[in-house]
Formats: C-alpha cells, structure tokens, sequence
C-alpha cells in the first residue's frame, strides 16, 4: 500500500504536537510495511527529498519571508505540494491513500485526491473554534469554514478522542459513521536519553511533583500552584516543579510568591528533551489539571516514563485516565480536590506503584505506535474498498 | 448607449448547490429569459431596442449545453413545485400575503419554462443571434474566461483576447466588432492586442477618459482594509464622445458617470428603493425571497412582505426620472460644446432581474420612454462611428478604487504568483513535439484549464470572502488538472489510467467545443 501523506509540521519544524504525531505514525506505518511519502514545507540548508527510518520525506516551497502574509504563504505551499504530488505520484505508480493532516494542507489533499481519484483521508488535530473557544475575527472563520469542507470532502476523518469527534461531528455536520477515533501514540523509547550533565540539580529528599505545558490558563497552573501551600503541610518535602514557557510565566511566579511558597516552586523555563526525562525520572507525581484539553498526550508521556499522573477530568484527559487505576482524576478547577490527589500519591506508596504499572500498560497495550499505525491502515483499507465499491457501481 | 455585460462562470458539472450551476439557472431564469422576452415584445410593438451586449464565450458554451439545457428545465420545475409547497404551507397558516406571492412566484417559473421550451425551443442563443441578424442589438465578445486582463502576463492576455474572438465566430458565425475588457480593467498597451484581432472598440470606465475620481461601485466586503482612493489627473477630456487610440484603429467608449449613479449609488440608487424585493433575505423553507427593502438602515428581521404591484408604481417613476436626467445632462453637454453627447451606460446584465428583481420591468420602461422623447436617441457602437479625436486613457477599472486592487491584494497576491506560473507551464508545454496522438487532446485540455484558472471570478470571491471555499476549490482543481496533464506529456506517458482520466475531464470541463 502506497500513501502519500501532506503535512505542515515534520521534524525538525515542529510549532505544536503535529509534527511528533506525524514523525511517530509515518515511521510506524512504514515499520508495518506501509510505503509512505510525505509532502512538508522546505526549511533551509534540508534536502529537498531524503529517506529517514523508510519513510520518504519531500520538502518543498521556501520558509516564510520576513513579513510575508500566513495565508499566503500557507496556500503557495500547497500549490507547490500538489506540483510535487503530481510527480512523486507518477514515479510510484499511483498512490492508494491520501492522507492530509489539518487544515494547513486542505487544498493539497483536497486536490490531489480528486484529480488523481485517490480516496482522502483526513486527522483533525484540533479545530480553529476549538482552539480560541470560539470564532472571533475573519481570519478564524475562514479558518474553520476550509476546516468545514475539508472534513466534509474527505472519505473519513480521524480524531484523537472522543471529545474531538464530537467537537467534528457538531461543528461540521459530519455523521458520525463516518468520523474514526485514534489516539495519539507515545513511544516510551524516546524518554529514556538523560542529559550529562542537568541543567538545575534536584535535590535527594525532595518529594518532587512536576507540571509541565503551556503556562496558559486553561493548563490549570493557577490552581496547582494555590494549592501548593496545603500539599506542604502535609508533606514538607515536596516540591513543585514547572516545566515549559507561555504568556503567564511571570504573573505565576508572583502567585508563588504571594502564596509564600517561592522556594519550593521552581520554574524551568524551556525545557530539553534531556532535561524533562531527568526531572520525570525523579519525579514523585505528574500533575495536568487542565480546565480544556482535546487530547492530553502529555499524561501518556508521563505514564510512558512510569510517573503516576493526577489529571483534571475534562476533554482527552477524562478518557485516556480510569481513576484510581492509571491514575487520579480531578473536577477540574478544584484546589481541595488537587491538594488531597497531591498528597494521597506522595504518601501512599502502594497506589502510587498500582497506578504507575498500570499507566505504563495502558501506554503500552492502547496508546502504542504499533496498535496506532494497524487501526490507521484498517481506515486505509476501508476507504480503498469503498472506492473500489462505487467504481463497481459505475460499470 | 446602453451596454450590458454577461457573464456566469464556468459552473456545469461542477456543483450544482449552494454554490455552482445554480448561479447559472438563476441568471437564466432571472434575467436572460426576461430581458429577452422584453425586447421581443418592444420589436413585436415596433418600438426601437437596440441595446449593446457582452457574453462571456464560457457562458456562451454553457447556454449552448445539451446538459445545461436539460438540468435547467428540471431546476424550473423544481421551482414551480416548490413555490407550491410554500402556497399550501402559507395558506394553511393563514398568511395570505405570503400565500398570494408564493402563487406569484410559481406562475413566474411555469411561465418561464414555457417561454424557454416553447417560444426559445431551449435556445437561449438562436434567439439572440436572431436579433443580431435583424439589426436589432448588437453582440461582443470578451475574455474567453472573464480573465482580470491588466495584470495577466502577454501570452495570456493574446489567448484571452484569440479565443474570446474565435469562440464567438463559432457561435454567432460572423467576427466580433467590439470587444469588453472584463471589469473594465485596462493598461496601455491592450489596445495593440485589439487591434491585431481585428477589433473595432472597447469601453472605459469614465475616470479612464476624463480623470477625477472614480466612481467605484460599492464592493462589498474588504471589512479590514482601507483603501486608498487616488484621484486621477483631470485630462479635460469628455465621455461625451468617442476617442480614437494609435492612429485611428481602433475606438474607446467612456462610461458616463450621471448614468451609473443613478443605478449603483448606495444612497439614492433605484434598486434600494423601498418597494423593490429585498435581495439578501429569502425563506429558509424554500429560499424565495417574500419581502421588500422596507428601510435598507434596518435589519433583515425588520423587511415587511413584498407587494409586486406597488413595485410597479415605482418602476414607473424611476424610469422617468432616469429619462429626464439623460435629458438634463444632455443640456448640460450641450452648453459644454457638445451638439450631440453620447452618454453610455455600462451595466452587468445580471444586475436586472436577479439582483435587482424590478430591473427588466425598468429597463423596458426606459427604453419604451427613450422612444417617446424625440430629443432622445437610443443607439448600436457601430452606429456611432469612429471616434475623431485622439486620446489617452489611464490604467483603469470599474473596480473600488478605480484600478487593480478587488483583484490584486494581499487577499489574491498568491493566486496571480500561480496564474503566472501556469502560464509557463504551457507555454512550455506548446513549445515542445509530440510523437503520440493524444498529445493534441492532452495540450488543448491544457489550454481549457489554463483559461479557467485565469478567470477573474476565483479572485474576486477570495477578495470579498463570497464562496471563497468554492472559489479555492475550483482554483487548485484547475491548477492541479493542468499539471497532471503536463506531467504525462512532459514525460511522454500516456497509461491507460491517463488517457481514460483525460476522457473523464474532458467530459467535466468540456466548453469551447471548437478548440
């Protein structure tokens, strides 16, 4: 089976978790036999075409010039990934699949799939409403209306979760039998490398407890943090550590500070791949209690590196996370709630290797590459036969 | 001079609703069927007609089209059942009003069905061709697909201008006098491309002739931008007159400015009159359009329903009142020194009978006056002659702004990186031999595609954010259409799968049969 997949983000350009996704999934699919080539924007000093773990991978178009509008940009890559499609097709012999991956690349997908007659596979990450929790300028409507048709051009669309599946189901009138969910995968390999030498030192008799993400509200760090203060009193040791950037680091700091706690909240600031598998490998809990949150991979990354996760029940989170098996829940929101979580895992030892085992089989049996890339070849599969289907119609 | 400008772009077999064919019928069914019955009826009375039209030759194909011909009877019927369902529905509701206009709208659609399978025999262009032979009207081409000429590069702009003339011949079986520049959009240099195709005139807008500011019909949209309007330098030419251009060649007509206010004004233009049938608000049962302008500062929930014989009072009356300021500004021309002004009125065809519902019925009004003033006189382009007097006309168009910006923006820049691009690609692909037969049916394909990704209509609805999804869609179809095609003649291959594909959108993007 030939696919040829179009995306914006492909390692090293990686803006959010799309380019991860794709790196992950491509090099699976190949794994399983699967011959793949993806179509991604050009960055300078890359090659144009090259093969990395079986999976080839094509650059085109330049990097967007200093002043140059988005759109523009994004819809010239796409005119210069369909010339590319059209080539690269013809030199396999006719591709099976095409795969498009969010709205970036909608009119490449769209295109190639129709001019060449090749069923249209399409992975909403995440939609533009979604996103900013509404559509409040024109460039997010036009966003959402080429998400819109995308969706609804595409044979199917797959979703991380359930609660993106609605989201694509309400938003975009797309019946549900034909939306398929498949999670994120995580590949616990890739959280084993330790830096030589840590950027900060954790001490020997902290109880560490670690965040990270975005330093954004819908995160819920706000709340981590008030609830900090009540976590000490009952476990003095412990210490909180925040990974990651965002708009509200500063205003967070000072939370700390107000809340008398400056000391036992340390800030990381950006964070190396090193260095987060260095603080997770001492780390007591993994705490997420995000007020919104679509999918939630970051509690799959903590449980990849058997750190037991407390996570706010809402969006992906509530349906990766059993509470009290492969991890806590919590209302989201709740300071009390997180507080008692916090404290029940730094000092039952017993629960927190329960849910460690389990959140470790759970990244294993369910949110495994492998299980990921087969239920991707069987919608490949599916949309082929369905094409083959109406051809038979025809005749 | 009255000239009306047709144009739909290429919609068959390409979506049929919200977006696509049924901008066609709706044209059709609106204003081509209507307008023509209105002249046949003026000539049948005697009364003089000779209005000036423009087809686009990619609408001229479409009306041409067995299968649009065929689907365009089954819309009319749809129509007429539907707006019998709204009959019933209203009439059980006791809406009465409603219920009165749902009957008016099914008697329109059954009437214009007869029309065009009885009277037309489903012939929309033998019947302007009659006219045509008959002295009556006059016919032009344009731009084979309605491309945005002044920013195309040379060797679009030669196709553009070839086969808009060549397409037309092969329907109306005789050489195109004049020639529309779409949008009126014009460059110096455009003239040179006319003349070597045998054209006679062209028309400007009237800040192209006479400087000033332009008058820059509302567009909508462009809510985050503010654009600039230059004032051209004032020439002390007149639209008053023909020009000539390069020696006496070839003649430009200037649009007069009094006559495209009095329609397009937003304040004080005759179709936001009160009475006239509100355009943007139409039922979510059926999409007829029950109610009138009212108060065009108010909102849609506040329209009161429509009433056609009210309407018609007003038609009346502002057919009168456009008649005495064609006769006041003559009076005014006369004390500038012109003897006998020419006043010319561009407007889209469309603009009567689908935008503006009322607009036939006012168009007939007009004429039927025109003729009962012996000071007036309604006149054909090659009626009036050459022009006497050299002149030079500014870049141009009718567009907001006066010139290039409702087609070139930040919006579109992107889109003309990849019309001028695929320009090269074809030429690139002309300029090559071929061993295989199919290598002719592949590069005219080329051509087909080419042309459609020049229509100025992609750029328009990006520009305005209309169906802009639509718009993208058929851009990018085109654009990837053509580079397949040139892929498998670059590289010699002509599999099975192509040639089969190649049959298959042949069949899809199929006008211009002569090519």
């Amino acid at each position: 089976m030939k696919v040829l997949m179009f995306s914006w983000e492909y390692p090293p350009h990686m803006v959010g978790g799309l380019g991860q996704h794709v790196f992950d999934l491509s090099r699976f699919l190949a794994q399983q036999g699967i011959t793949v080539h993806i179509i991604t924007p050009g960055i300078e000093n890359l090659l144009g075409y090259e093969t990395e773990n079986g999976v080839h991978i094509h650059r085109v178009g330049i990097s967007q010039k200093e002043g140059e509008d988005f759109k523009s940009w994004t819809f010239t890559f796409n005119s210069e990934a369909i010339r590319k499609a059209v080539s690269v097709n013809s030199q396999v012999g006719g591709f099976d699949v095409v795969h498009s991956h969010d709205w970036l690349v909608a009119y490449a997908g769209r295109s190639v799939a129709k001019i060449f007659e090749i069923p249209l596979v399409t992975t909403i990450h995440a939609t533009e409403h979604g996103r900013n929790i509404g559509l409040h300028n024109r460039m997010q409507m036009e966003i959402n209306e080429i998400e819109k048709n995308l969706a609804l051009d595409s044979s199917r669309v797959i979703c991380c979760s359930q609660y993106m599946q609605d989201e694509v189901c309400n938003l975009f009138g797309r019946p549900r039998e034909d939306l398929r969910i498949i999670p994120n995968g995580v590949d616990p390999d890739l959280f084993t490398s330790l830096p030589v030498t840590p950027r900060f030192d954790i001490g020997d008799d902290e109880q560490v407890v670690f965040f990270i993400g975005r330093l954004v509200p819908e995160k819920g760090v706000w709340q981590l943090i008030n609830c900090f203060p009540e976590v000490l009193k009952a476990v003095p040791q412990a210490k909180l550590y925040i990974g990651g950037r965002g708009p509200q680091k500063v205003a967070l700091e000072k939370l700390a500070r107000e809340n008398g706690i400056a000391d036992k909240v340390y800030f990381t600031g950006f964070i190396a791949k090193e260095d987060r598998n260095y603080v997770y490998n001492r780390a007591k809990v993994a705490v997420f209690p995000s007020l919104y949150e679509p999918f939630g991979i970051v509690a799959l990354e903590a449980m990849a590196t058997n750190t037991p996760v407390i996570v706010g029940n809402v969006g992906g989170l509530a349906e990766i996370v059993s509470d009290g098996f492969n991890g806590l829940k919590v209302s989201p929101g709740s300071e009390e709630e997180l507080a008692a979580a916090i404290i029940k895992l730094l000092t039952d030892e017993k629960l927190a290797g329960n849910l460690q085992d389990n959140g470790y089989q759970t990244v294993k049996s369910v949110y495994s590459w492998e299980v990921i890339a087969s239920s991707t070849i069987e919608v490949y599969n599916e949309v082929i036969k369905s094409i083959e289907r109406e051809a038979k119609i025809i005749i | 001079m009255l000239m009306l400008h047709s144009h739909i772009p290429y919609v068959k077999r390409q979506g049929r609703w919200p977006f696509g064919e049924v901008w066609l019928f709706e044209a059709m069914a609106e204003t081509y069927i209507p307008l023509l019955n209105s002249l046949i009826k003026l000539n049948d009375e005697g009364v003089n007609a000779p209005l000036t039209f423009s087809f686009t030759p990619v609408l001229l194909e479409q009306l041409n089209s067995k299968y649009i011909k065929h689907e365009f009877v089954e819309y009319l019927q749809e129509r007429e059942s539907m707006a019998g369902a709204d009959e019933r529905y209203y009439l059980s509701t006791g809406e009465n009003e409603y219920a009165r206009l749902a009957a008016y709208y099914r008697a329109y659609y059954r009437d214009i069905r007869r029309d065009f399978e009885i009277e037309f025999d489903r012939n929309i262009i033998q019947v302007l061709k009659q006219l045509q032979n008959q002295g009556r009207i006059e016919i032009i081409t344009t731009a084979a697909t309605h491309a945005y000429l002044p920013l195309l590069d040379q060797a679009g702009l030669e196709t553009q201008v070839y086969w808009g003339k060549e397409l037309y011949n092969n329907v109306f079986d005789r050489e195109p006098e004049g020639f529309w520049l779409p949008e009126c959009g014009y460059f110096q240099g455009i003239e040179d491309i006319l003349i070597k195709n045998g054209f006679k005139y062209f028309f400007v807008d009237s800040h192209a002739i006479e400087g000033g500011k332009p008058i820059g019909i509302s567009s909508h949209g462009f809510p985050d931008e503010e654009i600039e309007i230059e004032t051209f330098a004032s020439t002390g030419l007149s639209t008053y007159r023909p020009y000539t251009l390069k020696d006496n060649q070839i003649t430009v007509f200037g649009r007069n400015a009094m006559v495209s206010h009095q329609v397009w004004s937003a304040d004080y233009g005759y179709p936001g009159d009160e009475n006239y049938r509100e355009f943007h608000k139409h039922s979510m049962r059926s999409g007829f359009k029950y109610w009138k302008v009212t108060d065009r500062n108010q909102a849609m929930d506040k329209k009161q329903v429509y009433n056609p014989e009210e309407a018609q009072l007003k038609i009346k009356q502002q057919s009168w009142h456009f008649v005495n300021s064609l006769v006041n500004t003559a009076k005014n021309a006369a004390k500038l020194g012109f003897a006998s002004p020419l006043i010319v009125g561009c407007y889209d065809t469309e603009l009567f009978g689908h935008w503006w519902w009322e607009g036939v019925d006012w168009l007939e009004a007009v004429i039927r006056c025109i003729n009962d003033n012996p000071s007036l006189e309604l006149v054909l382009p090659t009626q009036v002659g050459k022009g006497r007097h050299e002149a030079q006309v500014f870049e141009s168009s009718w567009g907001m702004g006066g010139k290039h910006y409702v087609w070139e923006n930040t919006e579109t820049a992107w889109m003309w990186d990849i019309i001028r691009q695929s320009g090269r690609e074809f030429e690139a692909l002309k300029s090559r031999t071929y061993n295989q037969e199919l290598a002719d049916v592949a590069l005219s394909q080329a051509l087909k595609e080419l042309m459609l990704i020049q229509s100025s209509d992609w750029l328009f609805m990006v520009s305005n954010n209309l169906t802009r999804d639509y718009a993208m869609k058929r851009f990018f179809e085109h654009y990837a259409k053509l580079l397949r095609i040139s892929n498998s003649l670059q590289n010699d291959s002509f599999d099975e799968t192509f040639s089969e594909w190649l049959n298959r959108i042949q069949y899809e993007d199929d006008f211009f049969s002569c090519l």
